[in-house]
Order: structure tokens, then sequence, then C-alpha cells
């Protein structure tokens, strides 16, 4: 009688101590599975609410330029048109009137408001981006604020340049076109190099000789609201373009950051 | 079964629990808090083996000291577990150490007393496969990574489990067995100290996984 109960409980020992290993084994393999699946699946939801806030952030660039073109057309067609009306109507009182002189400096004036106009117009929305494409437009760029804000402003082309499409070439050029701004407006420079260099990939290289800036720590306010609106629309601009920015920080002075699009 | 395959065993088990401290020693700064908590529990666990080693035991109750070892045992294992678990569940990690604290000083001055003591054991079993089951289930919420088996903590707490639902049942039984059975506790023990093997063999995977990781780590700056 003892004999059997020794074995009954030895059995029971056997298949509870086997039972418990086998649920042990399974804990084991359900969380190896499992586990890996679900981070697949939060791997998949990130890549979808990345690709959800960079069709965001594209539909917001996309309207900032329509609002611009508009602009600029109004600008240009309508009050442009406008002020040269004005100017023929000016010149038409001028050649009635006795002493012309008298309103010479109101056509001055006048002039220099077509100007500006013009000048905004072409800053919002440059027609020769659109016509000529990104080098012609960076080019006239540079020449234009060379004129007006009496810095150099050099422009040089390495290789051969394959057009890209319309909406990266404008994401480009605004870059391009803010980069050159704050050199002018922060890094009291006199100089300003802009370099295209083509090759399987296209390499855009801003440089001034100004006070320079601490790239570091502008990056480290990354995630701050510190962080201006000009950096943080080149940012994403250079996010939907798939490229990749990079400050030198090995320089006594001045800036030379170099931004490389894949082609 | 012969005692001498029995002292055999027991001793691989005891060798590779110094090979573990040892292993827990390298790179001792760079290694993780868990495999520190896991160097001191084994280090600790060692001391037992030593005791009974140095002092001779024989006619004496060495059922003290060993449940005394259990219980710390466990505070040390609850400690690993709540650092595993990123400081969570405070309350439930002190209540379970204070609660089988008490029930393991209740078992060797009432309940067992002098007889093989088997009850603390089976708790700490049943807490301990509490613990694994925990911290899995904090691994599905968490999802730190996303290959876990890169995790030192993942096969520590593989060890932990299979040991534990290993000799649960053996536990449990073992005191009827012995005492009312008159069975011979020689191959449970067997068992047991296979399975103990085993979990340390587990947890020498997790070590070298982490001492991988440590090495990579270090070669990284080499490679930029």
């Amino acid at each position: 009688m003892e004999g059997a109960s020794a074995y009954q409980v030895a059995l029971i020992v056997a298949i509870g101590t086997v039972v418990m290993l086998l649920l042990a084994a399974a804990i084991v393999l359900f969380m190896l599975f499992y586990q890996k699946k679900m981070a697949q699946e939060q791997l998949k939801r990130q890549r979808l609410e990345m690709d959800y806030q960079q069709k965001m952030t594209l539909a917001a660039l996309e309207s900032q330029e329509n609002e611009r073109k508009r602009v600029a057309a109004d600008l240009h067609d309508s009050i442009g048109g406008m002020l040269s009306t004005i100017r023929v109507g000016l010149t038409t009182v001028a050649k009635q009137i006795s002493d012309p002189q008298l309103i010479e400096q109101q056509k001055q004036m006048l002039d220099d408001t077509i100007s500006s106009v013009r000048r905004i117009s072409r800053d919002l929305m440059p027609p020769t981006l659109e016509k000529f494409g990104l080098v012609e437009a960076v080019k006239e760029m540079c020449e234009r604020v060379q004129s007006t804000a009496y810095i150099r402003v050099a422009f040089t082309e390495h290789g051969e340049f394959r057009a890209l499409e319309k909406n990266q070439e404008l994401m480009i050029f605004r870059i391009i076109q803010e980069l050159i701004n704050n050199a002018v407006k922060h890094a009291k420079s006199s100089t300003i190099n802009v370099a295209f260099n083509a090759t399987d990939k296209l390499e855009v290289i801003v440089e001034d000789d100004g006070v320079g800036f601490d790239s570091t720590a502008l990056l480290r306010h990354h995630a701050s609201a510190s962080r201006g609106l000009g950096l943080f629309n080149i940012e994403n601009r250079v996010r939907l373009l798939n490229a990749h920015l990079e400050f030198d920080n090995g320089r006594k002075s001045g800036t030379r950051i170099t931004m490389t699009i894949p082609l | 079964m012969t005692l001498d395959l029995f002292a055999r065993i027991s001793h691989a088990q005891v060798y590779l629990a110094i090979l573990i401290v040892i292993f827990c020693g390298l790179y001792f700064s760079k290694r993780c808090i868990e495999s520190k908590v896991l160097g001191l529990h084994y280090l600790f666990g060692l001391l037992p083996s030593l005791i009974f080693l140095l002092v001779p035991m024989k006619g004496k109750e060495y059922n003290i000291p060993q449940n005394v070892y259990l219980v710390l045992q466990l505070i040390i294992i609850s400690l690993l577990f709540y650092k595993a678990v990123l400081g969570k569940y405070k309350g439930l990690f002190i209540s379970v150490t204070l609660g089988f604290l008490v029930f393991g000083f209740i078992n060797i001055l009432f309940i067992q007393k002098n007889d093989i003591n088997t009850y603390t054991k089976t708790l700490s079993s049943v807490i301990l496969i509490f613990y694994c089951v925990l911290y899995y289930y904090r691994l599905l919420v968490d999802l730190p990574v996303q290959h876990l088996h890169k995790l030192p903590m993942f096969w520590y707490s593989m060890a932990f489990l299979m040991y534990n639902a290993g000799t649960l049942f053996l536990m449990l039984f073992t005191s009827y067995l012995v005492e009312v059975l008159h069975n011979d506790l020689l191959i449970y023990w067997t068992f047991h100290n296979i399975l103990d093997i085993v979990q340390n063999l587990i947890v020498m995977v997790g070590l070298w996984k982490e001492l991988q990781h440590i090495r990579s780590r270090s070669l990284l700056p080499l490679v930029q």
C-alpha cells in the first residue's frame, strides 16, 4: 500500500515537474515570438507616424509656397501694374506742367517703390527658377544679394548638374536662400561662397567669412522653442529631400554648411 | 543513483556558481545593475556551501543557516527584479519580501522546525515564478528592445523561471516523500541539482551576452 502510494506521489511529482517545465518553456517561447511581433508592429506604427508627419510637413510647405506664389503674382500684376500706370501718369503730368522738377522727387520715390515691389515679388517666387532651373535661379540670387547687400557673393559649379523635380529644386533654392539670408543678417560676413558639386549626389556648400556660430549649441537646443523658424524650415526641407546637412565646426571663423542631396 | 554521482553533480553545481561569480566580476563596473546584483546573489549563494565545507555540521542543525540564507537570498532577488522592472511595483516587492520573511521564520520556529525544511523553499519558488512572469509582462508592455535575447535579464529571468518551475513540485512533496513514505531523497535532490546546473548555464548565457555587448561598445571608438 505504502509502495503504491509512494509510486503515485512520485508520479505526481514527475508529471507536475514536467508540466511546470513545459509551462515555463511555453512562457519563454511566447515572450520571444510575441514580443518580436509587438516590436515589429511598434516599428511599423512609428514609420507610419513619421510618413504622416512628413506628408503634413510637405503639405504645409506646399501651401506656404502656393501662398507665396499668389502674393508674388498679386504684387507683380496688381500693385506693380498699378504703380507702373501711376508712373506713366506722372510722366504725362510732368510734360504738361511748367516746372517738371517739382514732381521729380515723387517720380524717384515711385521708381524705388516699383523696384522694391519687383524685388519682393521675385524673392517670394523667382521666375528664373521656373523658367531656367535651380542653377540659374541661385546664380541670379547671388548677383542680386551682391548688388543690394554690398557683400561679395560668388557662385561656382562643378560637375554636370541634372535638373531635378520642380518641388525639389524649389526646396533646395529655399534652403540656400535661408542660408544666404542668415549669412547676411547674422554673420557680418564680407564674402559668401555658394558652390554646387554634382556627382552621383548633389553637394551644396554655403560658406562665409563672418563671425560663425556654435552649431553644437544650436543642435543641443534642437527640440527647444528657442530654435528659429528659419532653421526649423531648413530642417524640414532637408528631411523631405532625404538630404544631409553638415556644419563645419573645426573653423576658426566663418561658417561652412554642406548639404548633400542624393540624386 | 550512487552517492559518488550525487557528489560529482553537487560539485559541478558549486563550480558553476563560482564561475558565475568570476564572470560577473569581469568588467564589473560596466555591467548593468541586474548583473551586479546577480553576482552578489551567487556570491552569497556560495556561503552556505563554504559553511558546510569549513564548519563541521555533523550532528548540528543546519536548517537554521539554510533558512536564513533562503530569506536573505529572496531579498537580493527581489532587489534584482525590482531593478529589472525599473523601480515599478515598489509596494508589491516590499510586501512580498516582508511576507516571505515572516513565513520563513514562522516555518522554522513553528511548522517544520528541524525537519526537512521545504515549505520556505516552495514559497520562494512560487514568488520567483511570479517575479519572472511580472518581468516578462513588463517587457511586453515597455518593449525596450527588438531582440529580447540580447537582454541579459531576459536570460536570468528564464533561468530562474525554469529552475523554480522545475523544482516547485519537488519541494512541495519532498517532505512527504521522505518523512512519511521514507523514500530516498538522493534521487530527488540529484534532479534538483541538475536543474540548478541548467539554471546556472542559462545565467552564464546572459552574462556572456552582456559581455559581448560591453566589448562591442568598448571597440566602438576604435571603429569610428
